[in-house]
Formats: C-alpha cells, sequence, structure tokens
C-alpha cells in the first residue's frame, strides 16, 4: 500500500489543525462552554476532508495557504454535525471515546454543535482578506448549497427509520448517501480547492460526478466496515444495525431473504433502539451472510470507485504531474485498505 | 451514516498492528470494466436504461431479483458503476432543471456561449485586479511608518532574521544557502520544551530538505538552522513543526527556493 495518501492526510492534517486551533475559544471562556466545543475537533481523525480540499487547490496550482481557511471550515462543520449526528443516532463512541453527548449531557452537546457550526463560518469570512471577496463569496454560495443537501439528506435516513421504511431501492440510498454524505466529505471539498486553484473558472459537473462516485464508495466501506472491523474502528461494530441504519446490505437482505424471514427482519428493524438486542442484531447479520449481502455490497463500492477513477483521468488527468493530483486518485483506493 | 472517523495511528503503530485477515476478494482493483460505461463527450450518460450496453444489460434489472445473492462479483462491479451513474445523472439533471426554473432571463443574449465565458472571465479578472488594488493600497497606508526594507537573501551565505506569526512566537532563522530563499514560520506560540521539523517537501521529483534543526541559545531565544542544499530545486518546501516529546503539531514551516 503507497505510503503518500496516509502521509498527505498527515500533513496537511497537521496544518488545519493548527488553523482550527486559532479559531476555538481559549481557556478565557466558560468551562460549560468551551470543554464540549474543542473536544471532538482535538479527538484527532483522518482528515480526509481537509486534504481534498488543499490537495485539489494544489493541483491547479494554489498555494496552500490560500486553500487552508476553507479546509479549517470544512472540519469545523464536519465537528459540529457529528455532534448532532451522534444525539440523532443515539451513538455511543466516537473516535473510540464515549460520545460528546454521554460526556456532557445532549443539552451541552447541542449547544457546542450550533457553535462549531457558527464558528465555520469565521475562515469563510476570513477568505476575504486571503483569496479575495469573488472567490471567498463563491465558496460561501457552495457552502449554503453543501449545508442544505446534507441536511436533507440527513432528513431522509431519519425519516426512514421514523417510518421504518425497508421498501427502499439501491437508488433510494444513493440518494441519501449524496446528500448526507458526499456533499461534505468530498464533493465541497473538491469544488472548493478547484475553485481556489481555477480562479473560480472551471466546470463544477465532472467535480460532482467524481465527488459522489469516490464519497459513495467510502461510505458503502465505511457501511461495511461497521460490520467486519476489529477493535481499531472508532464506532460500536455492528452499531448501524443496533441504530437501524438503512445501508446497501439491509436493503439487499430484505428484498433476498424468504418472505419468513423478511416478517421477521421487519419486526426486528421496527424495534426502539434500546429493545433491539444481541442476538437480533446477531441474526440480522448473519442473515445478510447468508444472503450475500456483504459481496453484494462490496462490488458495488468497487464499481463506484471505478467509476471515480475514470472520472479522475477526465478531471484531473489532464494536469501537471503532481503528488497532490496523484493523491486525488490514489485515495479512492486507499478506501478500501485503510483499518479505520 | 456519516462517515466515522478515529484516532490516527502513528506510522510505527500502524505497522505494528496485524492487518485484518479477510478472504481475498475476487477482484482486488477497482477499475476492470467502466469503460462501457464512460460517458459522452456531452455529458449524457451512455448507460441511461434506455440505451443499455452489453454490460448493463447484464446487470440485474429489478432490485427485488434475489440473483443478487449468488452473483458473481464482476455482475456487481457493473451494477454499482450503473447505479451511480444513474443516481448522479439523475441529481444532475434535476438541479439543472431547478437551476433553469429558478434563473432570470439574461438582459442581453450572448452571441455565442465562448464570448459568453471570455466576457465574464474577462469580468473577474477585472474584479480580481480591482480587489488586490485596493487591498495593496490599503496596507500600504497602513504600514507606510512602520515600513521597513527587508534583509535581501538573493546573494547571500548566511542569513540571519527573525520571523514568526503575527501574534506568534519569536524565532532567529539561519539559514545556510547559496538561492534566494524566502523562509515562513507559523508558529503561534512557543511550548517551551524541544522543537523538531518533520522534513520538508517540495516539489515533485525534488529531494526533502532534511537538515532543519531548532536550538535554544541562551539570552537569543529559539534559534531555527536550515541548510539548504546547493541541489535543491526551485520551488516551495514544507513541513510541520511538532513538539519533540509528543510529536503534537504546533506549527509549519515553508521554504520558498528561487524566489
Amino acid at each position: 500500500m503507497s505510503a503518500m495518501v496516509p502521509d498527505l492526510l498527515r500533513e496537511y492534517g497537521a496544518m488545519t489543525r493548527e488553523r482550527v486551533e486559532s479559531y476555538l475559544p481559549d481557556e478565557g471562556w466558560q468551562p460549560y462552554f468551551r470543554d464540549p466545543l474543542v473536544d471532538y475537533p482535538r479527538r484527532g481523525g483522518k482528515m480526509m476532508r481537509p486534504g481534498l480540499c488543499i490537495a485539489t487547490a494544489r493541483a491547479y496550482g494554489a498555494s496552500i495557504e490560500d486553500a487552508l481557511g476553507s479546509a479549517a471550515a470544512i472540519e469545523l462543520l464536519h465537528n459540529a454535525l457529528l455532534i448532532h449526528d451522534d444525539i440523532q443516532d443515539g451513538s455511543e463512541e466516537r473516535r473510540g471515546i464515549p460520545t460528546l453527548h454521554e460526556l456532557h449531557g445532549i443539552p451541552l452537546a447541542i449547544n457546542a454543535g450550533d457553535t462549531l457550526a457558527m464558528l465555520s463560518l469565521r475562515p469563510l469570512i476570513d477568505n476575504v482578506d486571503i483569496i479575495g471577496p469573488r472567490l471567498a463569496s463563491s465558496i460561501m454560495e457552495q457552502s449554503q448549497h453543501m449545508a442544505m443537501a446534507s441536511a436533507e439528506g440527513q432528513a431522509m435516513e431519519l425519516g426512514w427509520i421514523r417510518d421504518q421504511r425497508l421498501d427502499l431501492q439501491d437508488e433510494d440510498y444513493l440518494e441519501m448517501v449524496l446528500k448526507k454524505t458526499c456533499w461534505l466529505a468530498t464533493i465541497f471539498p473538491v469544488l472548493v480547492g478547484a475553485i481556489i486553484g481555477t480562479r473560480d473558472n472551471t466546470d463544477f459537473e465532472p467535480l460532482i460526478r467524481y465527488g459522489f462516485l469516490f464519497g459513495a464508495a467510502f461510505q458503502i466501506q465505511d457501511d461495511l466496515m461497521n460490520l467486519e472491523a476489529d477493535d481499531r474502528y472508532g464506532k460500536e461494530i455492528n452499531g448501524d444495525i443496533y441504530e437501524g441504519k438503512r445501508t446497501l446490505m439491509l436493503l439487499h437482505v430484505c428484498r433476498s431473504c424468504s418472505e419468513e424471514e423478511r416478517r421477521a427482519l421487519i419486526e426486528i428493524m421496527a424495534l426502539p433502539r434500546e429493545e433491539r438486542d444481541d442476538d437480533h442484531v446477531t441474526w440480522v447479520r448473519s442473515l445478510m451472510e447468508t444472503y450475500g449481502s456483504l459481496t453484494h455490497a462490496r462490488g458495488v463500492a468497487h464499481g463506484l470507485a471505478g467509476a471515480a477513477l475514470a472520472e479522475w483521468a477526465q478531471t484531473f488527468g489532464q494536469l501537471p504531474v503532481s503528488r497532490d493530483r496523484d493523491f486525488l486518485k490514489e485515495i479512492v483506493t486507499w478506501v478500501f485498505q485503510r483499518t479505520s | 451514516m456519516t462517515i466515522s472517523e478515529t484516532a490516527p495511528d502513528s506510522p510505527s503503530k500502524q505497522e505494528s498492528q496485524d492487518r485484518l485477515h479477510r478472504v481475498d476478494p475476487v477482484r482486488s482493483a477497482p477499475v476492470r470494466n467502466h469503460v462501457p460505461f464512460r460517458r459522452r463527450d456531452n455529458g449524457e450518460a451512455a448507460r441511461s436504461t434506455d440505451q443499455p450496453t452489453a454490460a448493463h444489460q447484464a446487470t440485474p434489472k429489478a432490485p427485488a431479483d434475489a440473483q443478487h445473492e449468488k452473483a458473481p462479483q464482476a455482475e456487481n462491479l457493473d451494477y454499482g458503476i450503473a447505479l451511480g451513474y444513474r443516481v448522479i445523472d439523475d441529481q444532475i439533471a434535476k438541479a439543472k432543471n431547478l437551476a433553469s426554473q429558478w434563473s432570470r432571463p439574461k438582459e442581453t443574449a450572448p452571441s455565442s456561449d465562448e464570448w459568453s465565458n471570455l466576457a465574464n472571465r474577462m469580468l473577474n479578472a477585472y474584479r480580481d485586479l480591482g480587489s488586490v488594488t485596493i487591498d495593496a493600497v490599503e496596507k500600504l497606508v497602513r504600514n507606510a511608518p512602520h515600513a521597513a526594507v527587508p534583509e535581501s537573501n538573493s546573494q547571500t551565505n548566511q542569513m540571519n532574521h527573525s520571523s514568526g506569526a503575527p501574534s506568534g512566537a519569536a524565532v532567529v532563522v539561519k539559514l545556510r544557502t547559496s538561492q534566494p530563499v524566502e523562509s515562513i514560520v507559523s508558529l503561534p506560540k512557543d511550548p517551551g520544551g524541544e522543537l523538531a521539523v518533520v522534513a520538508l517537501h517540495g516539489p515533485v521529483g525534488s529531494d526533502p530538505i532534511q537538515s532543519v534543526e531548532f536550538v535554544r541559545e541562551v539570552g537569543r531565544g529559539l534559534t531555527l538552522q536550515i541548510d539548504v542544499p546547493n541541489t535543491a530545486g526551485h520551488g516551495t518546501y514544507s513541513g510541520v513543526i511538532v513538539e519533540a516529546q509528543s510529536n503534537e503539531p504546533i506549527g509549519t514551516l515553508c521554504l520558498r527556493i528561487g524566489v
């Protein structure tokens, strides 16, 4: 496995963390406010989003400094959404440590999430002095679109769980992933990097395709790791089944199993999270194994990654050879090699 | 289902941990058979449902079809590609429709797309130029009383100058170089301990600059010694300043060689 992707993620991640840190409140603030606020941004992470943003900007010829503020904004917003996401999903662990609402309670966690979301605007405003008002405004416009799409995707997933929907197609799942995950995780960082690198003089459509195909492959792999990973994985194993997440594997097994099994499956998935016990989860997991749902999802993820590489060739393949350009290619296959 | 992230392990720790043992996939690389699904030049999906390709016909037609359970992975791959493009093409088409419904008609129709693009680019260039000019004038006006001529570094063999973030820790930089070099040290605060710099990586094909060292000198504070090899190529080299003991990143160092 090439070390280029982890190396570059570490390098750009360290720079982004430093910039994020400069926006976080110092010790003069009330601990009830500050402690939950600085928790998630300091837990570390792969820093894939800021890495994509900086690498795209550099691949087009921009400097790191030009993209660093936007990368910090992306990371701040990502952490804000993680806090809300963990509350909505009732998650217990994040990056191997109890979730923020488990540590501080839901009201303080929501407050921290709201503040981080608002803080994420600050680097975008500061962008005016760094990259000029036109590019800064274009990035703000994209960020508004991304925020709406992310919220819509989140609502789709929460609505499916609330209404116990299992009559969903793979297309529905991918639409939800496009909105909920890909816009913030992959499409927006790449778009912002391209806006900065080309001075807002590029066609967004191929970038959106690349970001979606790569992001969807990443998400499906993440869902698979939730069922297959070892203790290096930072979340609860089989947590998605406990939480009733509509994954590609769940939709596949639901349409592949027998009538009798489907009835039992629907019954289990309709239970509130606290009533879905280990036996239920083990049964659903083994049913997925029996009907090849994991193999199916893995194949779909590989197909999406292949398509993402084809889009990379059309979009970035023409750019001068650079470490950043190659990173945008290597990261597509790296998603299948990571362990966390 | 937000993508989760976990605290990264150090490289050495990662290497020392056992890898996951899973059954080898039938295919080890994701790119195989995407050619039939590539978009046409005009962006239209070649694998739309009304124009099936051979590979597309091989993919499951109805999701309820239980053939997935024993389908070879190649079919799942094809299915994944077709599915992905179907969803993104559909979403882009919807977005375009929505945009065309909401967009206002242009006051004057451009003679062609090309002219319109050129005009927009020219307008943008003027906007940028205007913005940069105003920024430059503002900076000149603000800094005029404090303006100082920076020490030239183009022909000297050894240069000393203080650097640091505007409100950051003061660092004396000792550069040993035969080339014109500009150094930018971003160190918001001096944590007091021993500091180190991960090698400075530069343009593709160039060797990283390894000889970078922080020294604490009595009476002089923090000194950064950098030896730039004569063979170092022109370009920007950057690295991360870390606290040596904890390896925590605390700042960045950037060298521009050949400026």
